[in-house]
Parts: structure tokens; sequence; C-alpha cells
């Protein structure tokens, strides 16, 4: 196999692994999940131009978020400003930081697939629905029978639960350690 | 400082969009000053992140029946893939540079067992993926499991497809072909007609023949071999092609930009007179699928009126393609003829107040339905007209969209009760379906786009309504009669077909209509939600 063929398939598996975490990074700051994919996508064509200069594979995933960062930014600049975006300081303050947590936000989302089997089967059923690309809120409410309002509630508390049941579970491998 | 309910309700108010404006502020302020409520904010995404990767994992398990496989042609199957919104998302969302990521995803749809292809197995990477076809007929044994191509052999007996490889390459192959895929950056063509267009990171992508492999260093050329003699001709569009001796590594020769070259018996001689229409290109696939259907649309005796946007010999006659009902052609004035979904399909562009195209449906309708492909580039009056008759007398009939691009119409005079928006808006620079499906009978009238209803509103009563179109205008409306003046309602963008037909379509016909016509199969129907709150309409 070629020299590049090798950083190809490097480059692959690091995305992967990296892929929910960087995308994670996005999400903070940008609310569309049209802009999501648009910035992941700048930042996964990006981050293969620049492969060759990335000499620590462990760095990777802080090295993509310097580089959404950037994508971020420019997405915004070339947008139609909307009036329910924040400023560019803070957008970009909330990536950085979130760069240096990369380690516990990675187990964070690693535990919340135990926390998802633990919640009742209609609340689990209920929330991937949500979750699952495509779906909208609104066909969801009228499905189930409910308010757009009313599962909007519902959801909250359901990532509530959730959120609580993740930092209990790093709480307790805090005290472990 | 202390992180507090109403903080954590603003977050989420802000990320689901429908926070109040001074909320808004409040937030930005307290995420400002901050560090554990920006903290909460991530943790948040996270884990919304966390579950959208959860939510995908169901889907990964949802076979394709095998049955189906059997009844369904190519085009059927990939229509069937794209209705199923998940695996379009996901597929949508990846390609085409993190192409080779989605391996374990796309490794569990349906698999077409290929006698040269290894065993199923949820690890495969992708090698290829089919991302348009044309009227593709594959032999049997011989064909791709959804849309994928593994390493193996492929017959497409008809048609035209467009492949992508993981390594970013790109192969229109036109039946009939019969190729050998071996691997992201090896294919041999035993016979038929190719073209490669080939970014930096697949240099090195190569198609083999009997006699001579053809190494692309970069850009595009066309490959043709012919199935009972094999000799190969190759012309090169844009940068360079290496020939090597099948097999062996030593160069014979590089062909450069404009040059052709023909290999037979060993001899590899300059080809001057190669018809470089016959290969054709990614974006000609499209346009090539939509004419295949021509024939299925006219056979429908509802549809009394189909403009496919053609340029006539005289630029300014909007040619009327369906001539069973004898209703005429329009006519075009002020609207540009441009390039529409695809390269080589016309359209007309609309952008100043005074384009329009007009046509006329004469008679009277119980039920209606118009609709059109359309690019939408600004939205620059409170309304913005898709199709209105002149005037506004009952039973005209209105198709326009706000400055929101949310569209709006029906037929006027009707009595009409429950407006409401119910889906997502037409967005900007995205070709979209749109059509508008009035029933007097059914006292319903929608709106739907991408086969999506987005406007809908009842009629309280059906009694002495009906519909008149008349003289209408596409992209503009004649404020003929028009008691109190309105803004101009001029459209600015693209239109590119428009059908019309004197019964009510279902939304699963929409939905059919919409997937035929579709850009390309790594088109999505979704379109982003509204950014701001749904207006409520008036009457």
């Amino acid at each position: 196999m070629t020299d590049a063929s090798d950083n190809h398939e490097k480059f692959i598996e690091l995305l992967t692994k990296y892929e929910g975490l960087i995308r994670a990074s996005i999400r903070a700051v940008i609310r569309r999940t049209e802009d999501v994919d648009e910035v992941m996508q700048a930042v996964s064509l990006t981050a293969w131009r620049r492969f060759d200069s990335v000499t620590d594979v462990d760095g990777f995933p802080k090295w993509a978020c310097v580089i959404a960062r950037f994508e971020i930014l420019k997405l915004q600049r070339s947008k139609a400003r909307d009036r329910f975006e924040l400023d560019e300081a803070l957008m970009a303050k909330i990536v950085d930081e979130g760069a240096k947590d990369l380690l516990a936000r990675g187990r964070r989302m690693e535990l919340l697939e135990d926390c998802v089997k633990r919640l009742p089967e209609s609340r689990r059923s209920l929330v991937l629905q949500a979750y699952a690309p495509g779906c909208s809120m609104r066909a969801l409410a009228e499905r189930l029978g409910k308010s757009h309002e009313g599962l909007y509630q519902l959801l909250r508390r359901i990532r509530l639960e959730l959120k609580r049941c993740v930092d209990l579970h790093l709480a307790q491998e805090g005290e472990r350690t | 400082m202390t992180i507090n309910d109403d903080d954590l309700r603003m977050l989420d108010d802000w990320r689901s969009g429908c926070i109040a404006e001074a909320d808004f502020a409040t937030l930005q302020r307290r995420l400002s000053k901050d560090a554990g409520l920006r903290g909460e904010l991530r943790a948040l995404a996270d884990l919304e992140e966390g579950l959208t990767t959860l939510a995908w994992q169901p889907i990964a398990i949802v076979p394709v029946s095998p049955l189906q496989d059997d009844v369904l042609s190519l085009r059927e199957r990939t229509t069937f893939l794209s209705c199923k919104e998940n695996r379009r998302g996901l597929l949508r969302r990846w390609l085409p540079w993190t192409i080779a990521a989605v391996a374990t995803v796309f490794a569990v749809l349906g698999w077409i067992p290929n006698p040269d292809a290894p065993p199923p197995n949820a690890a495969r990477p992708v090698t290829a993926l089919l991302v348009d076809e044309a009227g593709a007929e594959f032999a049997r044994q011989r064909q791709p499991g959804e849309v994928r191509f593994d390493p193996g052999s492929y017959e497409l007996r008809a048609g035209t497809v467009h492949l992508r490889f993981a390594n970013g390459a790109d192969l229109v192959v036109q039946g009939p072909a019969r190729f050998n895929i071996r691997d992201e950056f090896h294919t041999q063509l035993a016979s038929g007609r190719v073209r490669a267009i080939v970014p930096p990171t697949a240099r090195g992508f190569t198609l083999e023949t009997k006699e001579v492999d053809y190494e692309d260093i970069g850009t595009e050329f066309g490959l043709s071999v012919d199935a009972s003699t094999g000799v190969s001709s190759m012309h090169v569009f844009d940068g360079q092609v290496n020939l090597h001796r099948a097999g062996a590594t030593g160069l014979i020769k590089s062909v450069f930009e404009g040059d052709g070259v023909q290999c037979r018996d060993g001899r590899v001689d300059a080809a001057a007179d190669l018809n470089l229409d016959q290969f054709p290109s990614p974006d000609e696939i499209g346009f090539l699928r939509w004419k295949s259907l021509h024939q299925e649309m006219l056979s429908d005796p509802s549809l009394i009126a189909w403009f496919p946007f053609t340029r006539a010999d005289n630029a300014s006659i909007l040619t009327n393609a369906q001539r069973a009902h004898g209703l005429p052609d329009g006519r075009i004035a002020g609207a540009q003829w441009t390039t529409g979904r695809w390269a080589g399909k016309q359209a007309l562009l609309f952008d100043r107040d005074s384009d329009f195209a007009e046509f006329e449906i004469p008679g009277e309708f119980q039920e209606l339905s118009i609709a059109a492909w359309l690019k939408v580039d600004r939205f620059d009056w409170e309304m913005n007209a898709i199709c209105n008759s002149n005037g506004s007398d009952s039973g005209d009939v209105h198709f326009q969209m706000t400055r929101h691009g949310l569209p709006r119409g029906g037929v006027l005079g009707s009595d009409r009760v429950n407006f409401r928006w119910v889906g997502n808006p037409v967005p900007l620079a995205k070709w979209v379906y749109v059509v508008s499906v009035l029933s007097i009978p059914q006292r319903r009238s929608v709106i739907y786009v991408n086969g999506e209803p987005v406007w809908e509103y009842d009629f309280k009563s059906n009694a002495g309504v009906l519909i008149l179109p008349g003289h209408c205008r596409l992209g503009n409306w004649l404020q003929e009669g028009v008691k109190y003046g309105t803004s101009p309602r001029a459209l600015r963008g693209v239109i590119d077909e428009v059908a019309i037909w004197n019964r009510a379509l279902s939304q699963t016909e929409v939905l059919s209509q919409t997937e035929k016509g579709c850009p390309s199969l790594l088109w999505s129907r979704e379109n982003p939600p509204l950014r701001t709150p749904m207006p409520i309409p008036n009457s």
C-alpha cells in the first residue's frame, strides 16, 4: 500500500472516530442542522487537504476543532445575519473552550448510550424518533397526537433526565478514580 | 455565577429556535460572562449530537427484502431508498469528502448477491456509490447493491450511471458496458464508454483495458472499449493521462489535454476523430433521466398543459408539449433563457419587475393541480408570484410565496377558512418542486414543497365555487382591474418546468413527481425550517 493510501485510511479512521465530537462543537454555536452539515463538510475537506501537516494524531480532534472554529466564522460571515445568532467572539470562545475539554466530552457521549438504554421504552423510542435525521417535530407531534408545545416540553424533560444520568455516571467515575 | 432554571430554559429555547428577543439578549450576556453556562451549552450540544448518532443506529438494522430487489428496477429501488428519509439524510450528510467514513452504516444496507463481490460484512469500506442514473438496467447477478458498488463485476445493459469513488473520482458509465471494480483506484473496462473526472485526491485512478492501462494524472478523460474487438479509444478532456502496457509498469506514452489515442493489436496511434459527445458528463444524467420520462408524462390524460421549458426557434414562445387538450403555447415577455436543473436543460430567469411568461387555461374546473420546478434567488416583495391569474376575480388562481418563502394561494372568491402553514418554506438558491392542489369537492387547497404540505386551507362550502384560471402569468402578476394596487409580485429566480392537471394530485403522486424530476440522487427533499416563529396567515 502506498503512503498516500495509508494517509487516506488514517485520516478516515480519525475522522470517523472524532466526527461526533467535532460536530457537537459546531452544533454548540450553530442551530440549523443544514449549516452544521455544511461546516462539517468544509472541516472534513480542509482537514483532508492539510492532513499531511499533522504529526501528532492524538491532537487530531483539537486541531479539527480549530479548523471548525474558522469554518464556522467563515460560514456566518457569508450568510445573511440571523438575529438569533451568537456574536462571533462568543462563538469562538465556546468552540475554543470546548476544544480543551474533549476527553471529558467524549466520555459524556459514550455514557449517553447507557443512559438512553435506561429510559423507559416509550421515552427512549420517542427521543430517538425525534433525533432521527429528517424528522419533523410537527409531523411527530401529529403522529403521537400531542401538541407541538407538549412534545417540545416532553423532549426537554427527557434531555434533562439524560443529562442528569450522564452527570451522575461521570461523578461516580470521578469518585472511583 | 449560579446557573438557574431560567438559564437552562433560555438555552433550550435558543437551541430549539423559539427564543424571545429579550431572552436572547439576556442569554448572550449571560453566556459571555459565565463559563459554566457555556459548558452547559456544550453539554447540551454533545447530548443532542449523541442522540442523533444513536437515532441512526436502528436504521442500520432495517433490511431490504430480497423480494423487493427482485421486483424493483434500479430507479425504483433508488426511489424507494430515497423515500426513507433517514437513509437519504445519511447519504447527503457525508458525501462526497467523508464518503469512506460511512462504511459501517452502508455496509448493512440491502445486499444483492454478486458472485465476484466479497460476502456481506459490517466493516466493509465503501468503494463507490451511485450518485445518479438514467434508465439504468443491470444484468442480474451483475448489479450494484442499493447505491453502493463494491469490488466486483457489473454489466450495465442500458442507460447511464454516475459513480463516485471513495477517493473522490467520478465515473460516468454509459450502457451497454461491462466493468469490474477492483478497488477504488482500479477499474477494468471490458466494453462500453465512460468518462472519468479525477480530483487530486484520486490521482493515479486507472481504467484498465485488455491491452493498455489508462492512468489519470488529474482531471478528465473519456474512454471507450469495443465489445467485439477490445479496441480502446481514449480522449483527454483536461490534464494528463499516462498509458501503460496492461499489467506492466513501464510508460508507453503520456497524452495531454485535447489529444486522443486508439489502441489496437498492441499498437497505440493518435485518434483525432473521436465523437466527444458520446461521453456523457455527470450533469447530463439527470437531464437524460428527465427526458426518458417524457412519454410517461404525456400519457396522463389528466395533464392538460405541460411546459417543459425547451427553447423553441422563436425564443419568445413557451411551448406547451401536451397537445392532447388543445391548449395553446405560452408567451415569454422579458424573462431570459438560462440554464435549468441540469447542463443542457433550459429554464427562464425572472429578474426584473417586468419579466413574466404567460399562458391561458380556459374553462371551468372542479379540481386543478399546478406544479413548477423553481429556484429562488431573492424574495423582494411581500408576495412573490409563481403562477397567478391576471386580475383578482372570483375563480382566479393565485400561487405565490411570502417574503419568508412560505407559499400561499388558492382560488379566489371562495369562502375560505382555516388558513395554516404546516411545513418549511421554500429556501433560496435550491431547486424545489412546488405544487398547488385545489379541490372543490374535497373542499381543500394544499401547496406542497418537495412533496410535503406547507400551506393548507379549507372551503367552508363547495356551493357555487369554480376554478377559472384563464390568463395566467408565471413569475409575475398582472394587477388588472385590481381596486387597490399592491406592491409588485415579480419573482426573482428561475423556473424550468410547469405542469397543470385537471384533477387533484395526491401527496403520493406529488412525491413521485418530485423524485422523478429531482436534480440528482444526492438532492434532498428536506428544507430548513423558518428561522423566526411561523407567522399567522390572514384571510
